[in-house]
């Protein structure tokens, strides 16, 4: 089984100063979800090779070596400076990888910085393979088919029945992320990632503003705690709430 | 200089004669596009006639129809296929109601078409020759695409009542999904999460995020529930995930859509799947160590503050003020 896992490394925005490029680094959450469900296939399947990709900038090399630590095989970074969309990256990592011959790939359900749940069906797309969204859970089935369980919009929950190849893009709720074992930490220490630098020039059809949200609609309680506790209780005690 | 008229592709998702992802009103996209515009419509799923003879079609132009009863339709490969199965014919725009399905059903067809795909936009405007979408990103921002057409996107329009007259409309029906793609993904069961009846009936929901730190937190919340009446918790998914609470506590596209009387969250950003569960609440309180924190877009008051300064404090203040009133 070869298996392809697309992890994506973000800055981490909580000190809200994003998009401010100064901020740590982080893995995307989904994607550690994508990365355990291979490695679910491989607990069960050893010969199974798991390929990490990632396209972005190149300091995301030293938080993916993690991947490899929990077991992946492999890790390739394309190299990009430039904040393509998520149907440019998907195009470009296709071109990379179209000839590789996976059986299946996972990505996360969705980045958490642009949120866009689009990167995964997009390289369905290319790769013209069935898939299936937001799944929690997936089981091998006689080498060919994959059993994929998606939670889905009002409490929905669908099981598909998938023909491989085919790409899955998981969501949290399904298992739980495993830590690298001391075994995995030494297989990864030799293990260097591939680096394709790209020279992509960004898609000149489209351009891309920020603006700092107007966010706080409603009342920002001020002062000292206290005050803010007593204006809080008098205001919900108005309402007929407390 | 003649301007050309766009050519606009919309496309409702039906499951046995009821839209799936909610509506969207063609007069309100015309007028978005300064009526220039060639609309098209395409409805995809099972019983769509049986829908469409409910609605009064009141639209002249091209309405396609993909009827076949025996699929269940929420599989977004399948209603990707079907609607890639229109053919080649050049649509500027195409738009989706915004949904898990439609996203990744979105997504696939740009690639197959050579398009951009820009999801969960919140609004759009035409200007210029330009399309302008604007979504929320992480961190309570805004981002604002210039776009030169030829994209497929997801609206999260807020309308989920029938805004459609479709009377008049000339049809063209094909019956059976003329895509032959079911075994490569087929759906196997589809169940529907038990209702958890806490949660709707309760008049305050205390509803704690990934900002609760640890299970043995969520005591801090219950101990907060306790002063309301008719109260309950709540919680984001991570908090779920994580264990802390049962799945039945969750909130958000995912989980259950409440709308209490108040909604007081602990260290919950905000994201869109979680908003889309709860905006409708009465009266929202945030308490977040970050005052823009995405939630902050749609609460009454915010707290900024940390969640184990502040919720002590005003336990300690509720109390107090009660025993005066007792005392009264
Ligand atoms: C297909 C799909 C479906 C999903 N469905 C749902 C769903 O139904 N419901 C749902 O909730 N999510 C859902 N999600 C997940 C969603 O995208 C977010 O990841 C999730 O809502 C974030 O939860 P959170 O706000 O608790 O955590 P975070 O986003 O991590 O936010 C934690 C917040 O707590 C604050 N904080 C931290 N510590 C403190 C402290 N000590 N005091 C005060 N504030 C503090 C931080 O500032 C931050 O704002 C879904 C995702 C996908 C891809
Ligand atoms: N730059 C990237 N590098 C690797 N994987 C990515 C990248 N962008 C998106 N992905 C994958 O696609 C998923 C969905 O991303 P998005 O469509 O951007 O929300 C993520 O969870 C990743 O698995």
């Amino acid at each position: 089984m070869k298996i392809l896992v697309c992890m994506k490394v973000i800055y981490d925005g909580k000190d809200n100063a994003f998009p401010d490029y100064d901020l740590p680094l982080r893995i995307n959450r989904f994607d550690e979800y994508a990365l355990e469900e291979a490695l679910v296939i491989k607990d069960k399947f050893p010969d199974t090779a798991i390929d990490v990709v990632t396209f972005g900038y190149s300091n995301s090399v030293g938080l993916l070596k993690k991947a490899l630590e929990r077991g992946a095989d492999s890790l390739t970074l394309i190299e990009s400076q430039e904040e393509l969309t998520p149907v440019v990256c998907a195009k470009l990592v296709y071109s990379h990888f179209k000839d590789r011959g996976y059986d299946i790939i996972f990505t996360g359900a969705m980045a958490e910085d642009f949120m866009s749940s689009s990167f995964g069906p997009a390289l369905a797309g290319f790769f013209s393979f069935p898939f299936a969204v937001a799944a929690v859970s997936c089981e091998l089935v006689n080498d060919k088919r994959l059993l994929v369980r998606c939670e889905l919009e009002d409490g929905i929950a669908v099981t598909y029945s998938i023909k491989l190849p085919c790409l899955v893009t998981m969501q949290s709720g399904g298992r739980e992320i495993r830590y690298p074992t001391l075994t995995g930490k030494l297989n990864a220490r030799g293990k260097e990632a591939f680096v394709v630098k790209l020279d992509q020039k960004k898609d000149k059809s489209l351009s891309y503003e920020y603006k700092r949200k107007k966010a706080v609609k409603g009342i920002l309680i001020e002062g000292s705690l206290d005050e803010r506790c007593e204006y809080l209780y008098n205001e919900l005690h108005k309402r007929g709430l407390l | 200089m003649r301007q050309k008229f766009l050519e606009v592709l919309i496309v409702f998702n039906v499951e046995d004669g009821q839209l799936l992802h909610g509506n969207l009103n063609f007069y309100e996209i015309k007028n978005k596009f300064k009526n220039r515009v060639n609309l098209q419509l395409l409805f995809c799923g099972s019983n769509v006639s049986k829908y469409l003879d409910n609605s009064h079609l009141d639209f002249y132009g091209d309405v396609s129809v993909i009827e076949d009863d025996s699929l269940p339709w929420n599989n977004p490969y399948i209603l990707a296929q079907n609607i890639s199965s229109l053919g080649e014919k050049n649509f500027d725009v195409v738009i989706l109601p915004h949904s898990i399905t439609n996203c990744g059903a979105a997504a696939f067809l740009a690639a197959q078409f050579s398009m951009e795909c820009f999801t969960a936009i919140n609004d759009f405007y035409f200007d210029d020759e330009t399309l302008v979408l604007e979504r929320e990103v992480f961190g309570g921002f805004t981002e604002r695409i210039l776009c030169k057409l030829n994209c497929i996107i997801t609206w999260l329009c807020s309308h989920s009542e029938p805004c459609n007259n479709l009377n008049g409309a000339k049809y063209n029906l094909i019956k059976k999904s003329p895509v032959e793609c079911e075994d490569l993904c087929s759906v196997i069961s589809v169940e529907k999460a038990q209702s958890f009846s806490r949660l709707s009936e309760a008049n305050v929901l205390i509803a704690v995020g990934r900002g609760i730190g640890s299970l043995e937190n969520i005591e801090l919340a219950q101990e907060l529930a306790l002063l309301f009446d008719n109260s309950s918790i709540a919680a984001s998914r991570p908090v779920c995930d994580n264990r802390w609470l049962p799945y039945k506590y969750q909130v958000g596209v995912t989980g259950k859509t409440v709308s209490p009387a108040l909604y007081f969250s602990l260290g919950i950003s905000g994201s869109s799947q979680h908003l889309s569960g709860m905006k409708n609440s009465r009266c929202i309180v945030s308490v977040n160590k970050d005052r823009y924190a995405a939630i902050s877009s749609i609460a009454d008051y915010i707290v900024e503050d940390d969640i184990f300064v502040f919720i002590p404090a005003f336990i300690h203040k509720v109390k107090e003020k009660k025993k005066i009133l007792r005392s009264r």
